[in-house]
């Protein structure tokens, strides 16, 4: 539960200055008594410069600037501040096994996750810059914003090292990092009698950062068999996977083993960042009469995707489409390692047959297996038509001849199309749902395309 | 200039209740407390799960009872141990074991229930003393204080070997102390209806399981110190331990759930990971005399079609059809879960006894320890066995026939792969083998080095990253040098 006072002010000058205050005291009742009270506020300016300036302009309709900071506090669930007992199960990674009760004898366990009696409440504040621009007779119009929100105190669940008796705690971690900037852009590109053409591109660049993490040591999220790592580490970007890399020289070259296969880094490395560069909606609007035809293309550029599923069908049971180079004979890119040499010698040429070894990963093909995580990191860069959705308007007059007040028919199609270098069957896809473990595609399904028709009628 | 102030406008709020926030903050259905007679139970499941779980899976791998063909098993099998395969069972220990025993050692003070203390000390030494053989340094005397210590530092092994002596020790001194209340059907090792049943009859088993561990661990010194951990190992079994099969403890799980092992074959990891390793078939076929098995051969797994004994070469990444499958030995609901066995004990009796030269007590205890195994195994005792291999004399007992017969005993039980580590030449590098002789799994990937020891969980090595040793399977534990 929690208890608020809340205050707010508008004040508003000559119709093109606003400025809102708020501020607002909470107490919450899932906080150790002592930390209970907490405060927060924002304030935002924003100035309507043509209204400010009296610009009356064909070219320059509208402009605004705006600027805001805004405090939000945020509090722990409910009983985090202490530790629970469980009803005991015991069970091992790869079976289950005992829960209790056992024929009437029943058993506890405390909880390896430990609760936490000095919590506080979490904070994230932003800062946003913005402007919303209007241009030749409103036909053009530019939003745009940047923003830069900074999380401390977040409160989440970290491993400890279970040596402490638990797995995991609830604490105050660090500080976490967004920013970004976002462009809307509409523009009416066509209107000519009875046809009309307008568009909305949106661009999106987002970057999220881990400033800072309590005792500066990452937070890591095993995946299968730790052969991968989701890891945050203070002063990188969130979320990177870390694993099983191929062991280069200083120049980046892929190092072989005498026998000709890759050989793998003793180190667990960065292989992967899951966020992307950038992203792009594209959406067009074609009318023409009662006819109306929408799309809306959707482009991703970056964002590396762990293909576990090439890994598993590969290793697991020989179905990958990479299977098919079996008992082929390869070379694989690298220089022949030289132990205590420089490693920049020799560059290989040495034939190696891509059998049940290979593919398993055992004897000399070591890393050549699953177990080399950096083999099945992808670009997940993509180009898909999203939508698409052509309808037709039934005239008024028809439809109320017909009893109807409006009526409307349409054909839709959505992912139509998608353009990709990725190799597996979707890289949208992600394990665990949407926000889960972003880039890892593990046995989950695509994107559906679906195709349908629409009938709209009121009466 | 004249200012306009449009709108101003100024909100309170505020929301109220009756409830003390403290009480809505207390969750009504989890407890912050329990009683030792729950927590107790919950240990000893956990404790049999650490020992008989994942990482008897892996040392079986390593003693080529079992041979990994896929996932995690084949990594162990190929020697390139995955990061985290020691995780689940070092976590088991430290967070559902350890920290409870505590738990358990501070009420059984404050409510003078001194039997439940003296349990669960001897509880926390199987499992430092299990973890050691698996891990050398550990946490101990910085673990498990979370408020304070972090990072908990690493104590050296060998005193943690001492250590294990002193908590078995003191357990068998609290057992025969006075006790406000004992366990009853609520000791899932020892189990007795009533408290007073308790008291008369698994009481004293108790105290022998604390002998019988102390006589293992003092054995486990054989390389570092062969006459001294011979005399000791012998003391501790002359204090008082198992007398035959009946004193061992035989964990189930009730009548509905099983130990370990039969949930795992049950599953696509037991049945597609792993599978019973040819060499151990060839050790077992034949064994008494041509056309004659082990009479333990058809409880430790079970024949394929026809009758055959097919196993799977060791290394090899798939298993062949028809080949057999785990025995009703350890692959039945209502198969109990070893701890320490009276078979086990009675081969540290001829192993400690032949070592300091007792060369006829080595001998009676090896033929106890032979006759004991096929009673606990296959429910009799085979005479041809017995002539054949169950009847030394103090001219013809010798390690080697200690070392491989326990090993045939102590199938799947992680305590072999310490026994085989022991067995070892002093001072042999890495590619030598023990007794039984075993040859390096021509998948390996450690140019024919036998793995020594686990490495530590990668929770451990990246969140305790300023305390943890840096090692590999090749390095070893105190004892084995």
């Amino acid at each position: 539960m929690t208890q608020a006072v809340f205050s707010r002010a508008s004040l508003g000058y000559i119709n093109s200055i606003f400025l809102e205050l708020s501020v607002r005291n909470e107490w919450a009742s899932t906080l150790p008594a002592n930390n209970r009270s907490f405060t927060y506020g924002s304030a935002g300016l924003s100035v309507v410069l043509t209204d400010l300036l009296k610009v009356d302009s064909k070219v320059l309709n509208f402009a605004k600037i705006r600027g805001s900071y805004a405090g939000a506090g945020n509090i722990p669930p409910a009983y985090r501040t202490e530790t629970f007992y469980n009803i005991a199960t015991t069970s091992t990674r790869y079976a289950p096994g005992v829960r209790f009760p056992l024929d009437g004898v029943g058993g506890v366990l405390l909880s390896p996750a430990a609760g936490n009696s000095n919590l506080r409440a979490e904070f994230t504040n932003t800062i946003e810059l913005g402007t919303d621009i209007r241009l030749f007779d409103n036909k053009l119009g530019i939003d745009f914003t940047y923003y830069n929100a900074i999380s401390r105190d977040q409160i989440v669940s970290v491993p400890v090292p279970a040596s402490t008796g638990f797995t995991s705690q609830l604490i105050n971690a660090g500080e976490i990092q967004n920013r970004g900037i976002e462009i809307v852009l509409t523009g009416d590109v066509i209107e000519r009698g009875d046809f009309k053409w307008d568009m909305l591109l949106n661009f999106t660049r987002n970057r999220n950062y881990v400033n800072s993490l309590p005792n500066d040591e990452p937070i890591v999220d095993n995946l299968f068999g730790a052969r991968i790592q989701r890891r945050l580490v203070p002063g990188e970007q969130f979320g990177l996977f870390y694993g099983n890399a191929f062991l280069r020289n200083d120049n980046g070259d892929v190092l072989v083993n005498p026998q000709g296969f890759p050989i793998m880094d003793p180190v667990q490395r960065m292989i992967g960042n899951p966020n992307p560069d950038y992203l792009i909606g594209w959406r067009n609007n074609f009318t023409y009469k009662n006819l109306s035809l929408s799309m809306l293309w959707d482009i991703r550029k970056g964002g590396d995707i762990i293909n576990v599923t090439a890994y598993w069908m590969g290793n697991g049971s020989g179905v990958a489409e990479h299977t098919l180079d079996r008992n082929k004979v390869a070379v694989f890119r690298g220089i022949i390692e030289n132990p205590g040499g420089d490693n920049h010698g020799q560059v290989n040429d040495i034939p190696v047959p891509l059998n049940q070894a290979a593919f398993q990963g055992s004897g000399s093909a070591l890393s050549f297996g699953r177990e080399l995580a950096e083999r099945w990191v992808q670009d997940g860069s993509w180009i898909r038509l999203r939508d698409v959705t052509l309808s037709y308007q039934v005239p008024a007059k028809i439809a109320s001849r017909m009893g109807m007040s409006r009526a409307s028919a349409g054909l839709y199609a959505r992912n139509l199309l998608l353009f990709t270098n990725y190799g597996g069957i979707d890289p949208e896809t992600n394990l665990n749902g949407p926000n889960g473990a972003v880039g890892l595609d593990a046995f989950t399904t695509p994107n559906m395309r679906s195709y349908g028709v629409t009938l709209n009628v009121s009466f | 200039m004249k200012n306009k102030i449009i709108s101003l406008v100024l909100l309170l709020f505020i929301l109220n209740s009756c409830d003390s926030f403290d009480e809505i903050n207390t969750n009504p259905n989890q407890a912050t407390d329990a009683s030792i007679q729950v927590i107790f139970p919950a240990v000893t499941a956990a404790l049999t799960y650490g020992l008989n779980g994942e990482s008897a899976q892996f040392t079986s791998i390593l003693m080529q009872y079992l041979t990994g063909v896929l996932g995690d098993q084949q990594q162990v099998n190929n020697y390139a141990f995955i990061a985290d395969m020691s995780d689940a069972t070092w976590n088991r220990f430290y967070t559902n074991c350890l920290l409870n025993i505590n738990t358990i050692k501070r009420k059984s003070v404050e409510e003078g229930a001194t039997h439940y203390g003296g349990a669960a000390k001897i509880m926390e030494a199987i499992v430092i003393g299990y973890s050691v053989t698996l891990w050398n340094d550990i946490p101990y005397s910085e673990a498990l204080q979370l408020d304070n210590i972090s990072q908990p530092s690493f104590d050296d092994a060998a005193g943690l070997y001492e250590r294990v002596q002193q908590l078995l020790t003191e357990g068998i001194a609290d057992l025969n102390s006075e006790s406000t209340t004992s366990p009853s059907t609520n000791d899932l090792i020892y189990r007795a209806n009533n408290e007073t049943l308790w008291r008369q009859n698994s009481r004293p088993r108790w105290i022998m399981l604390a002998n019988a561990m102390k006589a293992r661990f003092h054995n486990h010194l054989s390389k570092v110190d062969p006459a001294g951990s011979a005399t000791s190992a012998l003391a501790a079994i002359d204090a008082g331990t198992y007398l035959s099969n009946a004193d061992q403890p035989n964990v189930i799980f009730g009548s509905e759930f099983a130990g370990p092992w039969f949930p795992f074959f049950q599953t696509t990891f037991g049945e597609n990971n792993v599978a019973i390793s040819q060499r151990f078939i060839d050790l077992l076929r034949d064994r008494v005399d041509g056309g004659i098995d082990d009479p333990r051969l058809p409880f430790f797994v079970t024949p394929g079609t026809g009758g055959l004994y097919l196993g799977t070469p060791n290394g090899s990444a798939s298993r062949p059809q028809g080949s057999v499958i785990p025995g009703p030995y350890l692959n039945r609901r209502e198969s109990p879960t070893p701890i320490l066995n009276f078979s086990e004990l009675k081969f540290i009796e001829a192993e400690a006894a032949l070592r300091s030269g007792q060369n006829e007590r080595a001998a009676n205890a090896f033929n106890a320890a032979i006759a004991a195994s096929l009673q606990r195994i296959t429910g009799s005792v085979s005479a041809a066995y017995i002539e054949k291999f169950g009847n030394e004399t103090s001219n013809t007992i010798s390690i080697d026939k200690i070392m491989e017969e326990k090993h045939i005993d102590l199938f799947l039980q992680a305590e072999a792969w310490t026994d085989w580590r022991r067995s070892t030449p002093l001072g042999s590098p890495n590619t030598v083998t023990g007794i039984p002789s075993l040859v390096p799994s021509p998948s390996n990937t450690t140019q024919g080095a036998f793995p020594r020891r686990f490495i530590y969980p990668n929770r451990e090595v990246v969140n305790n990253s300023a305390n943890v040793p840096n090692v590999t399977n090749q390095d070893r534990v105190f004892w084995d040098r």
